[in-house]
């Protein structure tokens, strides 16, 4: 008994501490709990990246009896070199190494089928995986995350640490055989939800024409952006080619470049529109003012040719993309305003927009300017800027002279899903509501009698500009004579525009000029956006609505407008599979009934329309549908045409069109 | 010298019974039974206690397990419901996406005969009839 009492008191009194942490050891057992990195959201709350827990499987080497065997089984359930997987695991044997990573963040069913070998020495921990449940969509915007769940790119990289959370730690009593009963500890505090100005729609749509347009051209690389000019929201932001940040490991480098934002280009023409306007706002021009063309201009150290001639317009010199005419209002206004209005519209510093690698384009100020200068920037050379620049400018065009600084991040929500921030984009008025009223609409004339007339679009309205610009060749450091950069930048609809969208196509081949590989990309994107986003066609089927418009929508090749005489009922005839039964009637608030009916129709035929009454621009975007050449002289309204209404008409034919005042 | 006898009766002693023993006796049982009683409902409620440890942290970890494969759902969720699996879904049943012709800007009006649309022409809307 004393002996018992003696070991009990010196077991209490000096081993106390020792064999209290020893039993703590043995009873306790601490689990990390890892945080779930937040949500990326688009801006109707759809999921764009979701972190998940998965398997990930280590070796414990020295447990490990057959190492080949072990090596083999797992190698093909893993999908790995089972040689080198043997070797390795061989050598950590050796080195008495007791750790081993096997394969990290393995998908569910190949983590079941591992689990089910049930290899002596090989263990599983979980770990969190950032899925993209949209694959490529989005991805530059996105971006993706290292091994170690860091961002690496993307909106992932700007926001990591809202977007990281906070790991938790739990104590656990455990029983004999490691089974816990009781626990205590942190909780894990999840990441904070990213909310995206982006749409996901929007955005499948404009990487779908992109993609597709890079087919098309073979070109090396594309770039659009879909901006609401009103708020600055981008709506889309894509590039081509694009890469899937699931497996970003596997994407080169070009793929994962965001040209959007990164790609420092000559806009060429779409440039012009910052002469024009800073012409505008100084009052040095009107829209009829006549600007003299003469098809060159002579500077300091070369010639500037042009393509456009004769006594123009400000609205034709745009319409035609003048040359000249864009260096003579930059001369009008000088060096120091010039240089002004370029920065007023965003040129040269960052648009700030939430993602890395922003670059802020190359404006020389005028100190550094040559004395050719002049006559090189107001046509959009010498200058350097990025697709998101460009895409802001004109918002500010279309958002009556206010510039929307771009962003691309709505809000920021905690866990509980209150928003903790909101964003709130710098914006300042560059010109006045009037100069962006009268650019918005010399900027029509460009899809309407211009270099873009593949622009127009189906019930809407729109307006924009088109740019070619020879590349400079790296070696020679001289123009190339082969590779150009094409774009379009433009809005639509034309007096409240929902939507800015930009296309950059870098080096088409064959095809390169922005109104032939770019505008179409735009039309294509903003017919389907604008639908999408519940934005009214601002051009109605009525009787100044061209005919067999509808049909032609979707069979521009077969369908055969007929038309009789503005002011009574109006029948076409539309072709097509399908279109014979889409018989339509349209009546207008005056009671006045146009009525068009589709019909199936002889196919490949083409029937002239009659145009007379009808207005220039109704005409042109008939003849563009119809795939006509339009020869048109005079202004007003239609009032002879060659051929006449219901000849049959070749595509590509070209027709005339005398237009006049009736009264 | 005084010799004592060598045997002497012992008298009968009769002891008298002291019933505050009996009464301690009864509280000492009654007390160890309390005590003996409480000790089992201790324990008791030390093993019912280890077992809703037991349970709690089962249940905590089917929790956790419920919350990860939610998640994993919700992905599915979303993956399933990509614009592209969409797109794919919708052209196998025959439909495209719209255009701005079959956007109907105006009420349906029934006049008579045909079906009369106010306003923007609707393809759509003919397609449905």
């Amino acid at each position: 008994m004393v002996l018992v009492g003696a070991r009990l008191a010196y077991l209490q009194t000096s081993q106390h501490e020792w064999l209290s942490r020893r039993a703590r050891q043995q009873q306790l057992d601490e689990e990390l709990l890892s945080a779930p990195r937040g949500l990326i959201l688009d801006r109707q709350g759809r999921e764009l990246a979701r972190s998940i827990d998965v398997d990930s499987f280590y070796a414990d080497p020295r447990e490990m009896e057959d190492v080949d065997a072990a090596s083999a089984a797992l190698g093909r359930v893993l999908n790995m070199d089972a040689v080198g997987l043997s070797t390795k695991l061989k050598e950590a044997k050796s080195a008495r190494r007791g750790f081993v990573w096997l394969a990290r963040r393995v998908e569910d069913g190949q983590a079941q089928a591992v689990k089910e070998l049930k290899l002596k020495g090989v263990y599983s921990t979980e770990e969190q995986r950032r899925r993209y449940p949209n694959g490529a969509l989005a991805a530059h915007v996105l971006g993706f995350v290292g091994l170690d769940a860091k961002g690496l790119a993307g909106v992932e990289q700007v926001y990591d640490a809202a977007l990281t959370g906070e790991p938790g730690k739990r104590i656990l009593d455990a029983d004999a055989k490691r089974r816990p009963f009781e626990s205590e500890g942190l909780d894990p505090q999840d990441g904070r939800t990213l909310v995206l100005t982006l749409d996901q729609t929007v955005q499948y749509i404009v990487e779908r024409e992109l993609a597709a347009a890079l087919e098309r051209t073979q070109a090396k690389s594309a770039a659009a952006i879909v901006l609401d000019p009103h708020t600055g929201e981008v709506l889309a932001l894509a590039n081509a080619p694009s890469f899937d940040p699931n497996d970003a490991a596997g994407a080169s480098p070009e793929q994962r470049r965001n040209d959007a934002l990164q790609n420092i280009y000559e806009p060429g023409s779409t440039f012009k529109v910052v002469a024009f306007t800073g012409a505008l706002e100084e009052k040095l021009v009107t829209p009829e003012t006549r600007i003299e063309c003469p098809g060159s201009i002579s500077l300091p150290g070369r010639v500037v040719h042009d393509h456009a001639r004769g006594s123009l317009t400000a609205t034709e010199a745009l319409a035609k993309s003048s040359n000249v005419a864009a260096i003579k209002l930059g001369m009008k206004l000088g060096n120091e305003r010039l240089y002004e209005y370029i920065r007023r519209l965003g040129f040269g510093s960052k648009t700030e927009v939430e993602l890395p690698g922003e670059t802020a384009g190359l404006i020389r100020p005028v100190s550094k300017w040559q004395p050719g200068s002049i006559g090189s920037v107001p046509i959009g050379q010498e200058v350097g800027v990025t697709p998101v620049q460009m895409a802001a400018a004109y918002g500010a065009i279309a958002n009556d002279g206010v510039r929307v600084a771009p962003h691309l991040v709505r809000e920021v929500r905690d866990a509980e899903g209150r928003t903790v921030e909101r964003a709130e984009p710098e914006s300042h008025r560059v010109v006045s509501a009037e100069t962006a009223g009268m650019v918005r609409h010399m900027l029509e004339s460009v899809t309407l009698n211009g270099t873009a007339k593949k622009a127009q679009l189906e019930g809407y309205t729109a307006a924009g500009k088109t740019g070619t610009a020879q590349k400079v060749d790296p070696r020679t450091h001289a123009y190339s004579q082969t590779k150009y950069v094409a774009s379009f930048v433009g809005f639509a609809p034309l007096e409240n525009p929902a939507v800015v969208i930009i296309v950059v196509i870098d080096e088409a081949v064959g095809l390169h000029q922005g109104g032939q590989v770019a505008a179409p990309v735009f039309a294509e994107i903003a017919n389907q956006v604008l639908p999408y986003l519940d934005v009214m066609p601002d051009e109605q089927p009525d009787a100044k609505r061209p005919a067999g418009q509808l049909a032609a929508n979707n069979a521009p090749a077969t369908v055969l407008p007929t038309a009789t005489p503005a002011g009574g009922a109006t029948e076409h005839e539309g072709v097509g599979g399908g279109a014979s039964n889409l018989p339509v009637v349209a009546e207008r608030g005056g009671g006045e009934v146009g009525e068009v009916v589709y019909a199936a129709a002889r196919e490949r035929e083409l029937l002239m329309p009659d145009l007379r009454g009808r207005s220039v621009r109704d005409v042109a975007r008939i003849c563009s549908r119809l795939g006509l050449e339009l020869e048109a002289r005079g202004e007003g309204r239609a009032l002879r045409q060659s051929p006449e209404g219901g000849a049959a008409l070749a595509p590509g034919q070209t027709v005339r069109i005398e237009f006049g005042r009736s009264d | 010298m005084r010799r004592l006898p060598q045997q002497y009766p012992n008298p009968h002693v009769r002891r008298q019974r002291d019933p505050r023993a009996a009464r301690r006796q009864a509280a000492l049982l009654v007390g160890c039974l309390f005590l003996a009683c409480g000790f089992i409902y201790a324990v008791r409620q030390q093993i019912l206690a280890v077992d809703y440890g037991y349970k709690t942290e089962a249940l905590r970890r089917e929790r956790e397990g419920l919350l990860d494969e939610q998640r994993k759902l919700k992905l599915a969720l979303e993956e399933s419901s990509s614009p592209a699996k969409l797109e794919e879904a919708g052209r196998e049943l025959g439909m495209q996406p719209a255009r701005a012709a079959q956007i109907e800007t105006a009420s349906r009006v029934r006049r008579g005969g045909p079906e009369v649309f106010v306003g923007a022409a609707s393809a759509g809307a003919a397609l449905r009839r």
